[in-house]
């Protein structure tokens, strides 16, 4: 039931994950959540949880309660009740404003959330996003990724099947509703939904797959067959294609065929234990019992490193995979929020992904980015600084601390963090370009040219001679300006 | 070419058995074999009206031991040799921790009435045992013409010897088993050595004790942990010395090479080399086949023979087990119970000690994905000639506030068998007997009512059991064929019976221990379909004898003694 070598919940994150990735919205693209600020807002806030701030929030909780009452489970335990009045005072705590950049702090340990206190939490977000988002499939999805994530199955097949009600044009849907009804069991759900969405007319990898592994999972396996045959026609490339046919082919009493299958599965880089245990189960059935036993020799050493944690057996959500669940739930409703413009609630959202996971550096751009769009410079400023004091080593980071701080009138500030850029990535020819920008449009021009002469040093381009010959000029160094012009001649001609 | 020793079961001149006779005179002939019929199984619920009483108790501690989850077995065996089939169960004992009364809890006979209706014989039978149990298995080890019992437990497992006057003592320190306390799970008896003398061999689960216990905390509940967070245990062989005896051979057998956590196993010939093999269902680890070299000597083949995982490579927690040729090729097919997020297993056997894991071109229906299975079996449960499968359902934790695919209790599930090599789910169709929903672990088969079907008991973990009477309407025959041995060990444990249906050829063995760490199933029984007889019989014997007995009739049992045939 799963995309062969891989378990089911994978199976289900996999899918969830990639289209969490697609959701991303604007300036929300480059960054998967959250936050620092906002965990500093959140510090405070619990410090300074008076009778005030909670009268604040008393008509939003109220509100909360209510909605929480009516979707409440039969099966809450006094625990997860406990939990949930945690959950809630998490979010008051964290919907208290408090713009004043003095009061920011930026997370130096983890927010101590637990499993049951952050499960009690989303299942009151994704309340929120039903009562308020009930006909946009978007959001509907993000609850029904946060129910499948949960193990409320039910419930999020009521979702995606709603999701599909209202978009039925998204592929998406459809393979989301096929994959949490194999999950469920129900596999002739999911060879109905993956037949409805054939006839639509799509045809992707993900959608092809997913129709062949319910067509297999019913044992129709000469149809599998042909649908992945029909695939690879598009994608002959696709290893788990080859994987998936072999199988087939196995089933259908053609172990010849399925070995060459499970080959070229293997020539294209799959190197699964389902892919051995394949070859040794095709090698076997055709006789060649010591090519099979090696295979199989090959499946036990990769299984005997693939132990089955606890708490997968025991379906029970570890602190890891919650953590993860809710970092993708809240980014993802953090970009619907923000599309219906309630900043307020979307930098909520990925504030508290910061808070789940400080160090972070994808929950830290998110919400810079966040703040970059509604120009909210100094908490911009403090984050990008954060992004930088966790070692990161992406270049632009550093140019957009140095511009962030160059548009509060910084210019310091901004020529510090290139520098920083430049003994980062000693090699690199992209630090001394722009330091030499920075320089330029500072009127330094003397460290322009010396950082633009570094950058050419590094890598000659065309474009660097004559950024460097602008330089030159604007120094009226004419014979520098000329030499640099040559150069940048040369290269183009070479080209 | 004449049979020298046939016995007529008495009960089956019931005036319901002599009714249903003359019925079937009445009914059109259909198809051979019932192929592509509808379902005409009914499977009702005669608990309240059974006479038994037992609940079971796993003996819980609040905090999870792991030997809670698979508590207990269950035995189906004719311990007074009246030829209806009595009832044992195993039961917890109060765990550290627990408030369960250190005498409350105890194993518990059941000896048969007949109709359906027993009465408990514990005490009279000398079985007041407080041990842990987990499994039971019975046979005649030494063979004296009388089904002895042995039990596995959390702790000491014990044997116990049929004196022949419906009462047993306790052997297991006097015949040499008394081994070092452990986790034990499914046994079987089989003559490894085809020496006459059945062997005897045990599952070990994991090494768990309470100074080890690892507590799971989730949602404000105990879990269990599973097996791995244990040691894994080797299995153990008894070798049968012969004169009441047994040797601990566990190392020299081959056996005790690997370390497992075993559960259900079941013996028979899988590679039709004619001697006994052994298969280890177990949990989160490679199952395990035995291949015997005749000798009593093992070697484990599970993954070259293609049944160590799933199709995909999937280690599986595997619970129980049973086997039995489903499509009619003559080779012995297997049938595996696992655990939640996993699909039970069925593996058809290819020939050559090959097979191939044939769930899904079965069709065994992907609604079990979400559950927990444990006991189970391959059995004809309409008579159609081909063999259904029981499968019984339940997880050991609240499993139901953390997904809600599931649940602690459910019902059952009975797979019809089309014909065609693929299988439906008609439980829901089946009437009261699968309508019970509990937390089922341990089942058991056999025509307990001698009316020519077989009829079902069910182990509730923390309840009481599920008696389900067969009530069947059908046009279809059936015979029974109970053997004894006389070179062979005497319950021809090992035996293999091949009949010929209208030139198709069908196999079964009989077994000592199967199913979910359970024993059941000793006289072997044949679904005819609509046919009126068979063209031949013949039995195998475990000492490698075969004979050709004549059978003229059918719809009864037929007791078949070795020597007794056509060689």
């Amino acid at each position: 039931m799963t995309k062969p070598g891989e378990n089911h919940s994978n199976q289900i994150e996999r899918t969830m994950v990639s289209n969490s990735h697609r959701n991303l919205l604007g300036g929300f693209a480059l960054a998967v959540s959250i936050v620092s600020m906002g965990l500093a807002i959140y510090l405070l806030s619990l410090v300074r949880a008076t009778m005030d701030a909670q009268s604040k929030a008393g008509e939003t909780i109220v509100e909360l309660k209510q909605k929480l009452a009516q979707s409440e489970s039969m099966l809450l335990t006094a625990n997860a009740e406990r939990d949930r009045a945690i959950a809630e005072k998490n979010i008051e705590a964290a919907r208290i404003p408090d713009r004043n950049p003095s009061s920011v702090l930026l997370a130096q340990i983890p927010f101590k959330s637990v499993a049951n206190t952050l499960e009690a939490e989303l299942e009151l977000l994704a309340e929120r996003l039903k009562t308020q988002f009930p006909n946009q499939a978007d959001a509907l999805h993000v609850v029904a990724m946060l129910k499948a994530q949960t193990r409320k199955y039910s419930e999020a097949q009521s979702m995606w099947q709603e999701c599909l009600r209202i978009d039925p044009k998204r592929e998406l849907h459809y393979i989301n509703l096929a994959s949490i009804a194999i999950e469920q069991g129900n596999n002739a759900l999911a060879l109905d939904t993956l037949r409805r969405a054939v006839a639509f007319g799509f045809d992707s990898l993900d959608l092809t797959h997913h129709f062949a592994l319910a067509l297999s999972n019913s044992g129709e396996f000469e149809e599998a067959s042909q649908v992945i045959e029909a695939s690879l026609k598009k994608f002959p490339n696709e290893a788990t294609h080859w994987l998936m046919l072999g199988q087939a082919k196995l089933e259908l009493g053609k172990p010849s065929e399925a070995e060459e299958c499970f080959r070229k599965s293997k020539e294209l880089g799959i190197e699964t234990a389902s892919l051995y245990v394949g070859l040794g189960n095709a090698c076997l059935r055709q006789g060649k019992r010591d090519e099979a036993r090696e295979y199989l020799k090959t499946y036990s050493e990769i299984k005997s490193r693939d132990n089955l944690s606890g708490p997968e057996r025991y379906q029970v959500l570890s602190e890891k995979e919650i953590k993860r669940t809710a970092t993708s739930v809240f980014t993802e409703a953090a970009a619907i929020f923000y599309k219906k413009k309630d900043v307020t609630e979307a930098e909520r959202l990925l504030l508290r992904c910061v808070a789940i996971d400080p160090s972070s550096l994808a929950s830290l751009r998110a919400v810079a980015d966040l703040y970059f769009k509604t120009k909210m410079l100094p908490e911009e400023r403090t984050v990008r600084e954060r992004v930088l004091e966790l070692g990161s080593e992406v270049f632009s980071d550093y140019v957009d601390l140095a511009k962030v701080c160059a548009t509060q009138g910084d210019r310091s500030a901004a020529e510090a963090a290139l520098k920083l850029a430049v003994n980062a990535f000693p090699q690199a020819l992209e630090p001394y370009a722009t330091m030499a920008q920075f320089y330029l449009e500072s009127g330094n021009l003397v460290s322009a040219r010396w950082y633009a002469q570094q950058s050419i040093e590094r890598q000659p381009t065309p474009q660097g001679f004559r950024f460097l010959a602008g330089i030159c000029e604007k120094m009226n160094d004419r014979s520098g300006a000329e030499q640099a012009n040559q150069f940048a001649q040369k290269l183009e001609a070479a080209k | 070419m004449s049979i020298q020793h046939l016995k007529r079961f008495p009960s089956f001149m019931s005036p319901a058995f002599v009714l249903l006779g003359l019925l079937m005179v009445a009914f059109p002939t259909g198809p051979a074999l019932g192929q592509g019929s509808p379902s005409t199984i009914r499977l009702t619920d005669v608990t309240s009206d059974s006479g038994i009483s037992f609940i079971h108790s796993s003996g819980a501690s609040g905090i999870g031991y792991i030997v809670e989850a698979m508590a207990g077995g269950i035995a189906l065996f004719d311990y007074d040799n009246d030829g209806l089939i009595d009832v044992f169960f195993t039961n917890g004992a109060p765990l550290k921790g627990s408030r369960e009364s250190p005498t409350a809890l105890r194993h518990a006979l059941y000896r048969n009435l007949g109709n359906m209706k027993f009465e408990e014989t514990t005490e009279q039978a000398g079985l007041v045992f407080r041990g842990y149990g987990l499994g039971a298995v019975a046979a005649d080890y030494d063979n004296d013409g009388d089904k002895d019992l042995f039990i596995t437990t959390f702790g000491r497992n014990a044997l116990f010897r049929n004196n022949g006057d419906k009462t047993f003592t306790d052997v297991t320190d006097k015949v040499g088993l008394l081994a070092k306390e452990e986790v034990g799970a499914g046994a079987c008896f089989l003559d490894a050595d085809k020496d006459g003398f059945l062997d005897l061999f045990v599952a070990s689960y994991v090494d768990f004790t309470y100074e080890n216990h690892v507590p799971v905390l989730s949602k404000g509940q105990y879990l269990m942990a599973g097996p791995q967070y244990y040691n894994k245990m080797t299995d153990h062989f008894y070798r049968n010395r012969g004169d009441g005896t047994f040797e601990d051979q566990s190392e020299k057998s081959g056996v005790g090479l690997v370390k497992g956590p075993g559960m259900g196993v079941v013996a028979a010939d899988f590679d039709d080399d004619g001697d006994t093999d052994i298969f280890v269902a177990q949990d989160g680890s490679p199952n395990l086949l035995y291949s015997n070299d005749g000798s009593g000597r093992f070697e484990e083949i599970g993954l070259l023979a293609g049944v160590a995982s799933n199709f995909e490579g999937k280690i599986n927690g595997s619970m129980g087990v049973d086997c039995g040729d489903y499509d009619w090729d003559g080779k012995l097919d297997l049938f595996l119970t696992n655990y939640q997020s996993e699909m039970p297993v069925l593996y058809r056997n290819l020939g050559g000690g090959i097979f191939e894991d044939a769930t899904r071109k079965a069709q065994i229906p992907t609604s079990l994905y979400p559950h927990v299975n444990w006991g189970t079996t391959m059995m004809d449960f309409d008579n159609d000639g081909y063999l259904d499968i029981f499968i019984a359902n339940g997880h050991f934790d609240r499993v139901e506030l953390m997904d809600d695919r599931t649940s602690l209790k459910l019902p059952n599930t009975v797979l019809r068998n089309n014909g065609s090599g693929k299988f439906s789910d008609i439980s829901k169709e089946v009437g009261s007997g699968l309508a019970v929903i509990e937390s089922s672990r341990a089942a058991g088969f056999d025509d307990l009512d001698n009316d020519g079907d077989i009829d079902a008991i069910i182990l509730n973990s923390n309840s009481a059991p599920t008696i389900i009477r067969n009530d069947s309407k059908t046009n279809n025959h059936w015979i029974s064929v109970s053997l004894v041995g006389k070179k062979s060990n005497r319950d021809a444990i090992g035996a293999r019976v091949t009949i010929t249906v209208d030139g198709k050829n069908k196999i079964d063995e009989v077994r000592a221990g199967r199913g979910y760490q359970s024993h059941y199933g000793n006289r072997i029984h044949f679904g005819l379909g609509v046919s009126k007889s068979i063209d031949s019989l013949f039995v195998r014997w475990p000492s490698g004898e075969s004979e050709r007995f004549q059978i003229s009739g059918i719809d009864q049992l037929f007791v078949l003694e070795q020597g007794e045939g056509d060689r």
